[in-house]
């Protein structure tokens, strides 16, 4: 990461950890923000959702100190800097009545499956779906493993 | 507020909603890009695969219509669902990204028309149990697809194919993947947590009252969370049991299971999970039957198998189904040395934890036909057989096993039809129990990963997927 934008990504993944991210495009990421996302006057090209992102991020260049999109490197150190997913959500009570009773609750980005490719060094493709958000990140720096995917017609172990 | 706000921004950019219903149920994908993107991009394209959308965009709406359109012909409700969707930049490499993610938005419990009480349904399911729309303000299914894939630095020079004819080539064919991604939205995902086996609120999901572990004997709801955790990583030990499924099963799934079979000595008999080989014969029934015996031709009873062997050992193997143990070198160049020494089948012991074993790949440096067949055992299954043959006698080890396609087994359930759920060791983390195991065949569109030879279909004879979401409550 580059030096100089600690305190930017630190900010945002706060904000996205909480869930109080404001969204500062005009496109949610998650069913949670349906509700809560004001209009946006910044394009989305310029405001990328990372992967498991709860809310939108938001990356400043250190050089520049202008809006950049974010490299992978960025995402990944800044998920990273994440609690895991699954251990830090909370359950929402959905607020609306229920006709003839019920309980909802909101989900998370958290809940939804991430479909993760990589290229192999013979340009054949391994994919995996991975309903984790940082275990996608993950797979996305550092390549899927061979164990992790289908092994009956894909690129197997020699030795 | 969703609605107002949501309309004013869709119909800013002329595009609302793309509607994708002819079948049983009305699928709508909600555009939600913004102009100039994703869906509402302007760069003119060529028809491709029956996609006649003239421009980017168009084709990508096409081709989520398609996948739409498969869901909708094969699922019923009276309840519009609808898909809020959305191109934007995920993270990648130049050879890895994110293709994309989706999923429910909501779930619900203890609703009118709920099935079974106090059980999490997503919000598309029990939008149809219930026959209204439990929260109009929000989309059923999320999905965010990689607006950048193929360009550099972004899985470079593979792209998204638009086509809906599934010749995707080298790309990597859409449909497919939403087909896959709007069926995890649609309910085939357990709310619980596979690795720390929490539920969702407190409540079971309703899948998990299908999630049945062959150990314990319990279903997912029946467990302590400590239970789950173990059971999300027993490897071929947690089968689906829904009902439409186990019927389904025959007509899918191909008839045979590689396995080791061991009949004897008693303490050890039993099936023991394979993984195949890419090299050599395939496995097939009635197999290779006869007595193992263990190559051992290293300091620390460690039989590598790595260069011809000695005279003892290759006494000690003829005519019988050798067992060597995983590292140093090739598994072709083992099973080449003990074929050498006049093995029946080898058995290759894997030299790190973890559950399944791995498939073999094969050394095309060695050009030497390879007759028999090989397959390969986890470490710890190793470990068990070794032990047991601790006490064999240097000719005979007394214990028979059988390297074949067991008929008993469909490929990817066990002896009663139920279709083994996804549970590596270790845990991979979502992979797991949301998927059917990879050890099935035909391949289903629902394991973990994609694979090449799958069609669109996701009904019986081709796939599972349709056959549980029924279990769960869909028709």
């Amino acid at each position: 990461m580059k030096a100089g934008i600690a305190i930017a990504l630190a900010t945002a993944a706060t904000l996205c950890a909480s869930g109080a991210a404001a969204q500062f495009a005009n496109q949610p990421t998650d069913g949670k923000k349906l509700s809560e996302t004001p209009k946006s006057t910044l394009p989305a090209s310029i405001a990328p959702a990372p992967v498991g992102a709860g809310g939108m991020m938001i990356f400043i260049d250190p050089v520049t100190g202008k809006i950049r999109q974010p490299d992978a490197a960025d995402i990944a150190e800044l998920l990273s800097q994440r609690p895991p997913t699954a251990a830090t959500f909370v359950a929402q009570p959905f607020v609306n009545p229920i006709p003839g009773g019920g309980v909802g609750v909101k989900l998370d980005s958290s809940f939804e499956n991430y479909m993760v490719v990589t290229k192999k060094a013979d340009g054949s493709l391994l994919m995996d779906c991975l309903p984790d958000a940082r275990k996608a990140a993950d797979a996305v720096a550092n390549g899927l493993k061979s164990g992790e995917i289908l092994r009956k017609k894909e690129v197997l172990d020699v030795q | 507020m969703f609605s107002r706000m949501r309309l004013a921004v869709l119909l800013a950019f002329g595009a609302l909603v793309s509607p994708a219903a002819f079948g049983a149920a009305t699928i709508t994908i909600v555009n939600a890009d913004p102009a100039g993107v994703g869906f509402n991009d302007p760069t003119v394209v060529a028809p491709v695969g029956g996609n006649a959308g003239t421009t980017l965009g168009q084709q990508r709406l096409i081709a989520f219509q398609a996948a739409g359109n498969k869901w909708g012909a094969t699922v019923t409700s009276a309840i519009t669902i609808r898909i809020q969707a959305q191109w934007t930049a995920l993270t990648c490499t130049a050879t890895s990204a994110v293709l994309g993610s989706a999923g429910a938005t909501e779930v619900f419990r203890d609703f009118t028309g709920a099935p079974v009480a106090a059980h999490w349904y997503g919000k598309a399911l029990a939008d149809k149990l219930n026959g209204t729309d439990l929260d109009p303000a929000t989309a059923d299914i999320n999905a965010n697809f990689n607006v950048n894939l193929g360009q550099a630095g972004c899985l470079t020079g593979t792209f998204f194919y638009l086509g809906l004819d599934n010749l995707h080539g080298a790309n990597i064919d859409l449909v497919t993947v939403l087909t896959h991604e709007f069926a995890h939205g649609l309910g085939f995902q357990t709310f619980t947590s596979g690795s720390t086996g929490a539920q969702l609120a407190g409540f079971p999901s309703s899948w998990d009252d299908f999630l049945f572990d062959t150990t314990t004997a319990l279903t997912w709801t029946a467990m302590t969370a400590a239970q789950r955790v173990t059971s999300a990583i027993n490897t071929q030990k947690l089968v689906w049991t829904g009902a439409n499924t186990v019927a389904a099963v025959p007509g899918v799934l191909q008839l045979g299971l590689p396995l080791l079979g061991v009949s004897a000595p008693a303490p050890v008999a039993g099936n023991y999970i394979v993984g195949t080989a890419a090299f050599g014969p395939a496995v097939s029934s009635p197999g290779v039957t006869g007595e193992v015996a263990q190559v051992l031709d290293t300091a620390g009873n460690l039989g590598l198998a790595c260069t011809a062997l000695s005279a003892l050992n290759a006494a000690s193997v003829a005519g019988k189904i050798a067992l060597v143990d995983r590292g140093t070198c090739t598994f072709k160049t083992k099973t080449l040395n003990a074929q050498l020494a006049g093995a029946t089948a080898v058995i290759i012991a894997n030299n790190a934890a973890g559950s399944p074993p791995p498939g073999l790949g094969d050394d095309a440096t060695i050009v030497t036909p390879i007759t028999i067949p090989t397959v390969s055992i986890t470490q710890a299954d190793g470990v068990t057989l070794k032990a047991s043959l601790a006490t064999r006698s240097r000719m005979h080890s007394g214990m028979t096993a059988n390297v074949g396609l067991n008929l008993s087994f469909r490929a990817g359930a066990d002896s009663s039809n139920r279709p083994f759920m996804y549970t590596p060791n270790p845990f991979q983390s979502g992979s797991s129990v949301s998927h059917w195991d990879t050890s099935a065949f035909p391949n289903q569109l629902m394991e973990p990963a994609i694979n090449a030879d799958l069609t669109h279909e996701v009904t019986p004879p081709n796939d599972l997927t349709f056959p549980l979401l029924k279990d769960i409550g869909w028709n």
